[in-house]
């Protein structure tokens, strides 16, 4: 018997990645993170979190705890809740005059992809 | 029994309560004063050791806090919110770009509420707490937007924490909503007690705060007369109230009633002689001396409160809501008045008038010795005066005034009240005033006064310097005196609705010494 390898890949492994992740955090299922701005709350996880965000790994690393609770200071929440959809989503929509605050608020959480000097820039597509 | 404990259930109530309850199924109402202090007490207890803590706040620099979520939750919407529905046995919350000191000042003001925090501060721990909507602070911050809110904003400052001392917060500018509390700077050294703790002074006021159901009323009537043997000088002085409000959250509207508008405070130097001197005295006479604790609280406030006490006014909720304890640094203190202001030869000149027949009103007036000690003196050394002093009277009219016989007789004047009776509410402002001042021996002293466990046998301190303010100095041949006065001049209860026994009590007192 020869120990051949076969080479195993799903085509849609990233998407559905993607979309189960996005399925879990509407579910709010095995959710461990609890991010909270401006009065409101939303929930997240931590791998998806720190997955994306340099800010959150080192802030979820030194504080290992079941379920934190992190109360982000100066973040409104619409911000924050874009920023959350860029992250499991890898895209989001924003109005122009929102814009700057958005990204402001992405570079103080150091959101991959947003606030990074990047090797490539995300690319911003006007809508509507 | 422990102090601050009463067995209501030994007044059978269904005269003074509705009790829903039939023949022969009375229902009795027992309770302990002390429980709400004794709650608020104990929690603050465990933070200090960290007993009991279910979480952890994490601020910059991995400076952790312990907290009881059931305290966040309880003084904040915004944590109760998040807390509800994270049920783990220990959560963290963590707090980016929270300052330790912000959260240690925050976290002591809701287990205690209260805090001292430095001028520069308060900018950064009002807009933490207003994130984070801890109550009274958060609450503040709303009343601030209203456009129709009269409080002085000084600039760069929040609203009703006014910078006075580099390290500390005093209250905003009086509100004339509320009655300027009363304070007891010279009090009995006999309860020139160990420094108060804090925790003993929340209770203790709170105590006193939560008195307001008739059942403690009556209870605390009928304590007064034997405490009230003791010597105490309240005296006006504008500050606020706030932390009054604060530490009774809703249930002291009694003393905290807010001066009728009509009569707005005035903070003129009260005039020494001849007030209260005569029970009667009518309205032009007690507008002059409005600023006199004795006469203002015992007879218009005690009527107003009898008759109008139920609703309490529309505004109250709300600052109650809103209430923020601001603190008053001891730097700050008010005028105190001095409790006499008369000299040994004032009074023997008076007591020599009122041998040669001028009545003692009159010459309590023309020496500006108080009435009630010259009274009293004369009545000691055996002269009959023109005019006695009608004090049945008084009591009756107090006691028809206020049914509980809570209503406080006014006291001699040098600022030693002989007062047979104590208002409790009154003790109450005043205490919260000592509070502020730093006077916690003082306020010790009438906590214990209002105490019915305060020690029955009247106490004989030795005279200090009637100049110091807070050094007690009763002059206890005085209340001796009254006490005596009171025993011969009382041998009847008084005819209040349902007023219990003080003489007796009076009399029980005086007989012991």
């Amino acid at each position: 018997m020869g120990d051949q390898q076969f080479f195993l890949k799903w085509n849609d492994f990233q998407t559905n990645m993607v979309t189960s992740f996005r399925h879990l955090r509407d579910e709010k299922s095995f959710t461990d993170v609890t991010l909270a701005c401006e009065g409101q709350t939303c929930k997240a996880h931590k791998m998806v979190l720190s997955a994306c965000s340099p800010y959150f790994k080192s802030l979820l690393e030194e504080n290992p705890s079941k379920h934190p609770i992190i109360i982000l200071k100066d973040v409104s929440y619409l911000h924050l809740q874009a920023i959350l959809e860029f992250m499991y989503a890898g895209e989001v929509n924003v109005s122009q005059e929102q814009l700057p605050a958005f990204l402001k608020t992405a570079a103080r959480l150091k959101v991959k992809g947003l606030a990074e000097p990047p090797p490539q820039m995300p690319s911003i597509k006007r809508e509507g | 029994m422990y102090p601050g404990s009463t067995f209501e259930g030994v007044l059978p109530e269904s005269q003074l309560r509705k009790m829903g309850s039939s023949e022969g199924q009375q229902t009795f109402c027992l309770k302990w004063n002390h429980h709400k202090t004794n709650l608020v007490e104990i929690l603050e207890a465990l933070i200090k050791v960290e007993t009991y803590v279910d979480c952890t706040l994490v601020v910059d620099d991995q400076v952790t806090f312990k907290a009881h979520r059931v305290v966040l939750a309880a003084n904040s919407p915004y944590f109760q919110s998040i807390l509800a529905d994270v049920p783990m046995d220990h959560c963290s919350i963590l707090f980016p770009g929270v300052k330790d000191f912000e959260m240690r000042a925050l976290l002591e003001y809701m287990y205690t509420g209260e805090v001292n925090v430095t001028q520069a501060h308060i900018p950064r721990i009002m807009k933490v707490a207003e994130q984070l909507e801890v109550k009274g602070l958060f609450d503040m911050t709303e009343l601030r937007r209203r456009p129709g809110s009269s409080e002085r904003t000084p600039a760069a400052s929040p609203p009703r924490v006014v910078p006075a001392a580099p390290s500390s917060v005093s209250p905003p500018v009086s509100n004339s909503r509320w009655p300027p509390p009363l304070t007891a700077p010279v009090l009995s050294a006999a309860y020139d007690s160990a420094d108060m703790n804090p925790l003993k002074r929340k209770k203790l006021s709170s105590m006193l705060a939560t008195r307001d159901t008739p059942i403690l009323r009556n209870v605390l009537a009928q304590a007064t007369p034997i405490d009230s043997s003791q010597p105490m000088s309240l005296v006006c002085h504008p500050v606020n109230q706030e932390s009054t409000r604060l530490h009774s959250n809703g249930s002291a509207h009694e003393s905290e009633r807010p001066v009728s508008p009509q009569r707005p405070f005035d903070y003129r130097p009260r005039r020494l002689s001849s007030r209260a001197s005569s029970p009667h005295y009518n309205r032009s006479d007690r507008s002059e001396d409005a600023h006199s604790p004795y006469t203002e609280r015992s007879f218009e406030d005690d009527n107003q409160r009898s008759f109008h006490s139920s609703p309490p006014p529309a505004n109250f909720q709300q600052d109650v809501r809103a209430g923020l304890a601001p603190y008053v640094p001891p730097q700050q203190k008010p005028e105190w008045k001095r409790y006499k202001q008369y000299t040994r030869s004032d009074i023997m000149s008076a007591i020599e008038c009122v041998r040669n027949g001028m009545s003692a009103l009159q010459a309590s007036r023309k020496y500006g010795v108080p009435s009630r000690t010259l009274y009293d003196k004369v009545k000691k050394l055996g002269i009959t005066t023109s005019r006695p002093m009608s004090r049945g009277v008084k009591r009756e009219s107090n006691g028809a005034a206020f049914p509980y016989g809570l209503s406080g007789t006014s006291g001699s004047e040098d600022g030693t009240p002989t007062t047979p009776l104590i208002d409790p509410s009154f003790l109450q402002q005043a205490l919260e005033g000592a509070t502020r001042d730093g006077g916690r021996e003082a306020l010790h002293a009438m906590a214990l006064a209002a105490a019915a466990h305060a020690a029955l046998t009247p106490r004989t301190p030795p005279r200090s310097s009637p100049q110091s303010p807070r050094s007690p100095a009763p002059h206890d041949d005085d209340h001796v005196e009254d006490l005596s006065v009171a025993r011969r001049r009382d041998p009847d209860p008084p005819s209040g609705v349902i007023v219990p026994p003080r003489n007796f009590a009076l009399d029980c007192g005086s007989e012991r010494d």
